[in-house]
């Protein structure tokens, strides 16, 4: 009985968790603490500011590289950081660090005006999560491609499975955003909603 | 030898009180970058950009010049110590 559960423990720990996408008050938060010109806009020195500041809390023995045993407890970090390993010596040096994420902030920035605003933040991290699929290989997260990374959302956040968003379900949201996608005031989103409403964030 | 021993003890009081606002100042800095680190850790955890960070490294385009390796490797090479420098720079600050 005990030898059972604690295979059934190994295998639960194996397989990999999706995480809870996090509220909309963390991401205001988070959004928040890396603008800090205040401007409702994170540009690309808040960004190096906040990276480094990740890259030292990463770097537990303060040596200015991440090897991988510093990235355990990542779900997904190991992947990426065999990616981008360019020099493959098994660490992650701040020159390789900077590069990805300088091209996550090139990434998020949808419109292509060097600037990270809240929107774009809210979807990067609801992306971190589901993942995107860049069809056009631009190294950038297009409108036209924004239908293909939300169908992956929506079906992560549609819990019950009725083909709708209620609040709660998309609870990683700013309730004004939610209001003004919910178009007949239903207190629902649909797949169409979500994604005309995002579109129309960036007029198109 | 009385006023050697209260000269020190004088100096070593001072000494003390000086360095109070820079370790005040080095405080304050380790919090503001504690609060956005966790501030950041719990929207992303992964501070490599989960799935997103995978796709990215993912659809990286090599940008070897192969007419030119050496020049390649100049330029990254370059670009690294660009991000050395920038980041001992911030360390350096959040001590000071």
């Amino acid at each position: 009985m005990r030898f059972m559960l604690l295979a059934t423990l190994a295998l639960a720990s194996a397989i990999p968790v999706a995480r809870a996408l996090p509220t909309a008050a963390q991401i205001a938060a988070a959004f928040h603490e890396l603008d800090t010109t205040r401007n409702g806009a994170l540009n690309a020195a808040e960004w190096e500011r906040a990276s480094f500041a990740l890259f030292r809390a990463a770097d537990k023995n303060n040596n200015d590289v991440i090897d991988a045993d510093e990235l355990k407890g990542s779900t997904i970090a190991q992947d990426t950081f065999l990616r981008i390993d360019a020099d493959r010596d098994g660490r992650l040096s701040i020159g390789e660090y900077m590069e990805l994420r300088r091209e996550i902030f090139a990434v998020a920035d949808i419109d292509h005006d060097d600037y990270v605003t809240f929107v774009e933040y809210e979807l990067l991290i609801v992306f971190e999560e589901v993942g995107w699929n860049d069809r056009n290989q631009s190294a950038r997260i297009e409108v036209t491609e924004l239908r293909a990374a939300l169908t992956k959302a929506f079906e992560r956040l549609d819990v019950d499975r009725d083909g709708q968003l209620d609040k709660e379900e998309a609870g990683y949201m700013q309730p004004e955003r939610f209001d003004r996608f919910d178009g007949i005031k239903d207190g629902k989103l649909s797949l169409e909603d979500l994604v005309a409403g995002y579109r129309s964030e960036f007029g198109a | 030898m009385k006023n050697s021993l209260s000269l020190s003890l004088f100096a070593a009081v001072s000494l003390l009180a000086a360095s109070q606002p820079l370790l005040a100042a080095t405080n304050k800095a380790d919090t503001r970058v504690g609060a956005l680190v966790a501030a950041l850790q719990t929207v992303s955890p992964d501070p490599l950009g989960g799935r997103l960070g995978l796709a990215v490294a993912a659809a990286r385009t090599p940008t070897t010049d192969l007419s030119s390796p050496a020049r390649s490797r100049t330029v990254q090479n370059t670009s690294a110590n660009v991000d050395q420098r920038a980041y001992q720079l911030w360390k350096n600050a959040q001590k000071s």
